[in-house]
Parts: structure tokens; sequence; C-alpha cells
């Protein structure tokens, strides 16, 4: 029953939402949204018993695994924006008319996100991830500046007509179902349990449809061209949820999709598929890195590096491969929306976009000494530094590659290598740059709201990556089972 | 004589999906696009016909409400307030160079599905020319959102790419009356929001505003407090 909690109380806040018109309220609402859906989550978490199954509702390892994820990242997101959107609309930045329509929209993505993760049917799932499409679309053009409803228009044709495809892919996958049973089905458990008794070829066609799909809403390349744009041009609260939570509803479809092929003929070439597309993703990733001049864009770029690394666990395909794909999908998350929130900070600064386009970021530490020390903690945990959970998972995933080429590590850690030189080479330059006497900006206090969620995420980053908690393995190890993954005890 | 109805619908639809990568003015795109939608009606209700799957009343009913009369009426409103007539701009292949790519779409999509799907179809050709075609369409429309440069050209792209969908699944299998209905909804709000903001970047950014107000998006109440 604790599941239902999620829908009642999205339901309750949202009527409310449309209710009030006061920012204060709005904002309140969207923190009481998330913090209720953190609570429920624990629960789930801490007490597995109270996972029951139903019509509406598939509940496993893997999902409240995902939705934790969510519900800290839409967390600290919507306690920042208490401090954040209240100086965008002294700014002018945002319209005072846009903000019931933001916070609603805030609300609602998390509500349809949750929604998607915990549904039982394949076909459902992807009516709630289009939907998370729709609804961040709409929160990136919130701004209503041209390049945001450019983006926001990218993104939305970009994901919806890949999405199109992976809906050809699930009707494949339903026809599967029907020739081998008599009876077609959309259930993730029975479409997981069959079928390795349908046609191979039948099974073939619904990944490669339903992979285009999922590829575009994670950033694979090629389908990855909106995730630039979308994620450089949103308000910072709206880019660290894109990157830290709806990025992952893509991976999660993939992941499910993975294990469905495991068990059947066809596992082999799914997994060549990934890798090829994997080791693609972070080539054109890394490459864009370096030749990146403001910071949301690189943190963006990166964001779809780390997806290929993750995507790479998938393709490996073994036990211990997809536990480290997941820990990187926490670790990767924590770390990308602290990134996010502390650009928001040097936006606010700095007045970015500026007139010319660049970022004009100077005095970094004389200004900014908190955005500027998480900053550099945020570029040392992507690069993978010890102490930061990115380190294990990306030792973990390597060990893993190796035990299928040796190659495949080599390479990867070259580009690695690639990746780290354009994060050096950004911060060293930003952190070089100082205005002349009396020409820089006055410092911008920022609001403690904004602050807290940033140095949370990242003493959180920091605490699971130096040690595991208590039943965090074996709670990883019952996800990677659920996504159909035989896990010798 | 019933399948031969339903094969002549299917020969049109192709025709439709061909004239959405040539056609200039926007009007006659939001046309093309409510007959195709008529003669996805007309499919399923002659499907409906000849499988007896009464269900199939029920889709039909649902795409003359929401593709026939809704969808087209509001792309229209917003055409009007946008006062922009033409779509003359193209990019990466003209209509001429889109049509020949789209005739080896259709044989690329028939080659392909005659050795994939040859067991499963071997007793009815009418549904493998229904695959066929709306795998087809898909990607026929999939080439209209990439070559057409403006933004409500690409919706009625993307529209006729989720006609294609809805084709092929008519064909193929029958999936649950909830989900066809639920993808319809959200068909509908994704379809909503992207007419909106082709507002903003079809026409001057300065006027999008005033224009979110001429549809009441926007009240100077909320703006006042």
């Amino acid at each position: 029953m604790i599941v239902m909690l999620y829908p009642v109380c999205g339901v309750i806040i949202l009527l409310l939402q449309l209710t009030q018109k006061k920012h204060q309220w709005l904002s309140l609402l969207g923190v009481i949204h998330s913090v209720l859906y953190l609570f429920i989550t624990a629960i789930l978490v801490l007490y597995p018993k109270t996972w029951d199954q139903n019509l509406f509702f598939i509940v496993d390892h893997l999902n409240v695994f995902v939705m934790l994820i969510t519900s800290i990242i839409f967390t600290s997101a919507s306690v920042y924006a208490v401090g954040y959107i209240g100086g965008l609309v002294k700014s002018g930045d945002i319209d005072k008319r846009s903000l019931r329509i933001f916070y609603f929209g805030f609300s609602l993505l998390l509500f349809v996100t949750t929604m998607a993760l915990f549904s039982p049917d394949i076909a459902l799932f992807w009516i709630f991830a289009e939907l998370t499409t729709v609804l961040s679309a709409l929160l990136i053009s919130i701004l209503t500046i041209r390049a945001n409803i450019d983006a926001s228009l990218k993104y939305i044709f970009i994901c919806s007509t890949s999405m199109l495809f992976s809906f050809l892919g699930i009707i494949f996958l339903f026809e599967a179902i029907r020739n081998s049973t008599g009876v077609g089905s959309l259930e993730w458990s029975v479409i997981l349990k069959e079928a390795s008794t349908c046609d191979s070829g039948m099974i073939w066609i619904a990944f490669v449809l339903f992979f285009i799909g999922f590829a575009a809403k994670s950033g694979i390349v090629p389908f990855h061209t909106w995730l630039a744009d979308a994620h450089a041009k949103a308000p910072s609260a709206v880019s660290a949820v894109l990157s830290g939570a709806i990025l992952n509803v893509g991976m999660y479809g993939i992941f499910r999709m993975t294990g469905i092929v495991h068990g059947t003929g066809v596992a082999y070439q799914a997994s060549l598929l990934l890798l090829v597309f994997a080791m693609i993703t972070m080539s054109v990733a890394v490459f864009s890195m370096l030749c990146q001049k403001k910071l949301k864009s690189l943190i963006a770029f990166s964001s779809i590096e780390n997806m290929g690394f993750i995507l790479l666990g998938a393709a490996i395909g073994t036990p211990m491969a997809f536990f480290w794909a997941l820990f990187h999908m926490l670790g990767h998350s924590l770390i990308k929306a602290g990134l996010f929130l502390s650009a928001g900070i040097l936006h606010r600064q700095y007045k970015i976009p500026t007139r010319t386009g660049e970022d004009e970021i100077g005095d970094l530490f004389r200004l900014q000494p908190v955005a500027a020390i998480t900053l550099m903690g945020g570029f040392a945990a992507l690069i993978g530094m010890p102490v930061f959970p990115l380190f294990f998972s990306k030792v973990g995933i390597l060990i893993a590659c190796a035990e299928v080429s040796i190659w495949i590590p080599v390479l990867v850690l070259l580009l690695f290598a690639i990746a780290a030189a354009a994060l050096i080479k950004f911060y060293l330059s930003i952190m070089a740059a100082e205005f002349p006497d009396g020409e820089g900006p006055a410092p911008y206090i920022a609001p403690v709201w904004m602050i807290i969620p940033i140095i949370t995420l990242l003493l959180f980053s920091v605490m699971i990556g130096i040690m595991m908690l208590p039943g965090e393995e074996s709670f990883l190890l019952a996800a990677v089972s659920d996504i159909g993954i035989r896990v010798n005890p | 004589m019933m399948p031969d109805v339903v094969r002549i619908c299917l020969v049109l639809v192709l025709v439709s999906s061909a004239f959405l990568l040539s056609s200039r003015s926007l009007s006659n795109l939001v046309k093309n696009y409510q007959y195709q939608s008529v003669l996805l009606v007309l499919i399923a209700t002659g499907l409906a016909v000849i499988e007896d799957r009464p269900l199939l009343f029920l889709i039909a009913a649902l795409t003359l409400a929401s593709k026939v009369f809704g969808l087209p009426a509001f792309i229209r409103m917003i055409q009007e307030r946008m006062r922009i007539q033409q779509d003359i701009r193209f990019s990466y292949l003209h209509p001429t160079g889109a049509l020949m790519v789209s005739i080896g779409i259709i044989l690329l999509v028939y080659v392909c599905f005659a050795r994939i799907l040859h067991t499963l179809y071997a007793h009815n050709s009418l549904f493998f020319l229904g695959s066929v075609i709306g795998v087809s369409m898909v990607l026929m429309g999939l080439l209209a959102v990439c070559t057409r440069k403006m933004a409500i050209t690409k919706v009625i792209g993307y529209l006729s790419m989720e006609n294609g969908v809805l084709l092929f699944g008519l064909f193929v299998t029958e999936l649950p009356f909830i989900i066809e209905f639920v993808i319809m909804v959200d068909l509908i709000i994704l379809v909503l929001l992207t007419t909106l903001l082709t507002v903003g970047i079809d026409s001057s950014i300065e006027e999008y505003k005033v224009r979110l107000q001429k549809f009441h998006l926007w009240t100077e109440e909320e703006g006042a407090q």
C-alpha cells in the first residue's frame, strides 16, 4: 500500500498548486512534494516487506533504486529553487506570470517520472517517459528566450520522433509474446519470463527499435544533439533534474530491455549493438568536451560521456558490470546535479548569458568561494578521483570489460584521459581569469537555500565514495537480478 | 470488396505522406493531414468489418474526434494567429530528392519485412501491405521532420509519423484499447505544447508573450501579483 502514497500525495500537491498564486506557497509545495516522495522511497528502501505488487504498480529493487536517485535529485533541486527562482524573478529573467506554470510543471515532472518507474507495463512506461519529455521541454522553455524555445523544440522533436520507433518496438514485442503464448502481454514481468520462448527475429527488431527511442532519451550518440542545448539553456534547477534524474529514465528502460533479451538467442547481437553505441557516445562526448567554452555545455557533454559509460556496463552484461553501472548512475546523478546547481550560482554572479555569449568568469575564489570549491570537487569526481563514487564504478566496469577484451578498458581509459584534460583545462582557465581592478562585479550573495543542496549532494557523494552503506551491496545485487541477470549467490 | 477498399485507402495514405514532403502551403499541409486521418478512420472501420474486431470501431471514433477534427482545428487556429501561409525552406533535401528517398524507403521496408515477417504474414497479403505502408509512413514522416524548416511543419511531420505507428498497430496486433486511448491523450498534450512553442520560434519572439496572452495562457491578474 505504501507505493500508492506516490499518486495520492502527488495529486493532492498538484491540486493545491493549482489553487495557489503566491510564489512562496508554490515553492513550498514543490519542496513538500519532493520531500514526501523521498520519505516514501526511504520507507520502501528500508522496509522491503511493505512492497506489494498490484495491478497498477511494479515494485522491485531496480525501480526503487532509481526512484531513490530521482527523489534525492528532485528534493535538492526544489530546495535550491526556493532561493534560485526568486533571483530569476527579481532580475527579470523569468516572468512572474510563469511561476505557477514552472512549479506545477516541476511537480508534475516528478509525478510522471515516478509513474514511469513504477509502471508494471511497458506501454504505460513509454507513455509516462514521453510525458517526461513534454514536461521537461516546458520547463526548459520557461524563460521564453528564443534560444530556450529552440532548445526545447529540438528536445521534443528528437526525443518524441525517436520514441515513436520505441513504440513500434513495443508493438513487435507484444506480437512476439502473442505468437509465443497465444495471449499478448505488455507487462514487464511476463515479457521477461516469456522472451526466451519468442521468435528471436521479432525480439531483435523490438530491441533495436526500443533502443532508438530510449537512447535518444538518455542522450546516446547519434541521438544526443538535443542534450547539450537543453541542459545548458534550462534554468539550473531544471538542468540538475534533467541530468540527474530524467536521463536515468531512458537508461532504466534500456536496462530492462537488455535484461529481456539477455536470455534469448540475440543476446550477443544486443550486447554488440550497445557496445558500439557506448564507445561512439563516449568518443564523441569527450572530443566535444575539449572545445567547450561554457561551463554548462561542458557539464552537459560530460553527462553524455557518462551515459555512454553506463551503457557500456549494460553492453558487457555481466552481474558485476550491471552492479557498477547502477552504482555509477547514482554517483553520476549526485555529482552532476551538484555541478549544475553550482553553475546556477555562477550564472547569477556573472549574469550569464552575457552579451558576448561567452561565460565571463573571473576572480572565482574571491567572489564565489563555495561554488569554486564545489566545482573543483565535482570536476575531481567526474575525472574519477578516489574518495568519490565514480572511482569505484569506473574501476568496476573496466575490470568487467577486461574480461571481454583488454582493448576495451585501454580505449576507455584513453577517453577518460581526454575528458579529464578537458575538465582540468576548463577549470584552470576560469581559475586563472581575473578582472582588472575595480571592473569585476560585486559578489553575489547566494541564498542559503542554494548552498545547502550543493554541499549536501557533494558530501553524500563522498560518503558513498568511501564506504558501502549497510545493505547497499545486497540491494544493488537484487536490482541486477530484477533486470533479469542471474546473480550467483 | 472490403479488402480492396482498404488496399486503395492504404495507397492513398502513402500518397498523402509523399504530399507532406513537397507541399509548401501550410493550410494544404493541415488539410493533407486531415485527409490522411480520414483514410485511417476508413481503414480501421474496414478492418473492424473484415476481422470482426469491434474494438477497431472505437479506435476509428477516437481518431475521427482527435485527428480529423481536434488537432487540425487547433493547428489551423495557431497558423492564423502566426499569419504565416507558406513554408518554402527545406534543409538537406528538396522535395524531389525527398520523394526519391521515400521510394527507396518503401522498397527497403518491403524487402526487410519480406525477409523478417514472411512467416507471420504468409497467409495474408493485406496485413503485410498494411505493415509495410505503416512503417514507410513513419520513416517518411521522419524525413519531413528532418527536411522541413519551420517548426509548425515539423509538428505535422511528427503527426504523420504517429499515424504510421497507428496504422502499423492496426495491422500487426491488437493492443489494449486503454493503451491506444492514453497514447492519443499523450499525443494531444505533446502537440498542444509543441504547437504553442512554435509560435515563439516561427514568429518574432518579441510578440510571443503577447500571443500567449491571446491564447489566455497568461492573465494580467497573475502578472500583477
